[in-house]
């Protein structure tokens, strides 16, 4: 009998890994999927869930995870710095010469080849829908470049140190702060994949949402009052992905946007023009 | 068990080859493929594992495809055209490697 982790678990490990510093968005679907189908494998033995998890974060802890990270990022960005180097040198003939240069076409993919060795469990009962066939690496240059509002809406607090309006101490705002109706529509600022939708109560985002562009941008979109996408949908820019709301640590209508490159959140002010 | 540092040098040889038979594969499919193939002889880690299918990726030998199972995201690897080229390479390489370590480490012959 193979077991398959219900939603309350998936979430439970993706904490996990949260706490154990899995930020880099690239790594972070798989790894997830990959600790599920430890802990399942785990589970088959005769294991209980809270045993299972237990002996798998045992034996990868902190320390391997950020090995991991940071493994990879060097790995894969060895090459790009020295490419954004040439390409500020050079301006923008450059780029567009670039990009057609380093775009790999794309060509087909086998789909009837999913699941031939499920992790322990059988999915043929789950449905499942592709979400693309396009890679992180190739839409390799697509960072946020727009405002996750259409209209000119009042940015009301910046990127940096602030006195929190809630708890009522100087913290650092990692994002900025929009004014805006509840209902307002909230609009992908890039394409991406939604890898996030989640409903932090009265504390912290409220229901919040994080889309993943390319290998090295997610933007962050919270306080909203309602979710019109779903985890694991691909969004267009401009696509409207949510509603403004009062959800969360927040005393008025509005929306936080956050912009993380490499797991770092940045200004998202540089992301688009005011 | 083969120590980390044997099966890293081999890693990317590895997972092309096995890309290359299965058509595709997702991170923890190749870490239990490898184990049963090897016998149990050859453990593939995590930390070892992504770093290295990010690098095939950036390097254009592979392509990604995420589909949703169940609650969750899976990430399929499959090779490219350049990655069936690169493949094709290794394995070459490797052969050759094997053919130079027998006689490396061939005991020594006296004649007298």
């Amino acid at each position: 009998m193979s077991i398959q982790l219900n939603e309350e678990q998936v979430l439970f490990i993706e904490n996990k890994l949260e706490e154990l510093g899995l930020n880099y968005a690239p790594l972070q679907n798989e790894i997830l999927d990959h600790f599920c189908c430890l802990t399942e494998e785990e589970m088959d033995k005769g294991h209980s869930f809270s045993q299972a998890t237990q002996s798998v974060f045992e034996i990868f802890g902190k320390d391997e995870l950020k090995k991991l990270q940071e493994q990879t990022i060097s790995l894969t960005h060895q090459k790009s710095s020295r490419m954004k180097n040439i390409v500020f040198a050079f301006s923008t003939s450059f780029i567009i010469l670039g990009t057609l240069f380093f775009f790999p076409k794309e060509e087909k993919i086998n789909v009837n080849k999913v699941n031939k060795q499920p992790c322990p469990h059988k999915v043929t009962a789950q449905p499942f829908h592709e979400i693309g066939v396009k890679t992180a690496y190739e839409i390799f240059d697509e960072p946020p470049s727009m405002r996750p509002l259409n209209g000119n809406f009042k940015m009301t607090s910046g990127f940096g140190q602030r006195m929190h309006p809630v708890h009522k101490r100087k913290k650092m705002h990692l994002g900025v702060d929009f004014k805006a109706p509840i209902g307002t529509p909230v609009v992908a600022t890039s394409d991406g994949v939604v890898v996030k939708v989640k409903d932090s109560g009265n504390t912290g985002y409220g229901i919040h949402i994080v889309i993943q562009h390319d290998d090295e941008y997610k933007t962050m979109y919270s306080h909203l009052s309602e979710v019109k996408i779903e985890k694991g949908q691909k969004v267009k820019k401009g696509e409207v992905v949510g509603l403004v709301g009062n959800t969360g640590a927040s005393t008025i209508p509005h929306l936080h946007y956050e912009v993380i490159k490499n797991g770092k959140k940045v200004n998202p002010k540089d992301y688009y023009t005011p | 068990m083969l120590s980390n540092e044997l099966t890293k040098g081999t890693l990317q040889t590895i997972i092309l080859k096995l890309l290359a038979e299965e058509q595709k594969m997702y991170g923890y499919e190749i870490t239990q493929h490898v184990k049963s193939i090897s016998e149990g002889k050859m453990v593939v880690t995590e930390g070892a594992l992504y770093p290295t299918l990010h690098k095939l990726e950036k390097n254009g030998l592979v392509r990604t495809q995420q589909v949703m199972i169940g609650k969750r995201m899976r990430k399929y690897y499959s090779l490219t055209a350049k990655g069936k080229k690169a493949n094709v390479n290794k394995l070459a390489e490797f052969q050759e490697f094997i053919q130079a370590m027998h006689l490396i480490l061939k005991p020594k012959t006296t004649t007298s």
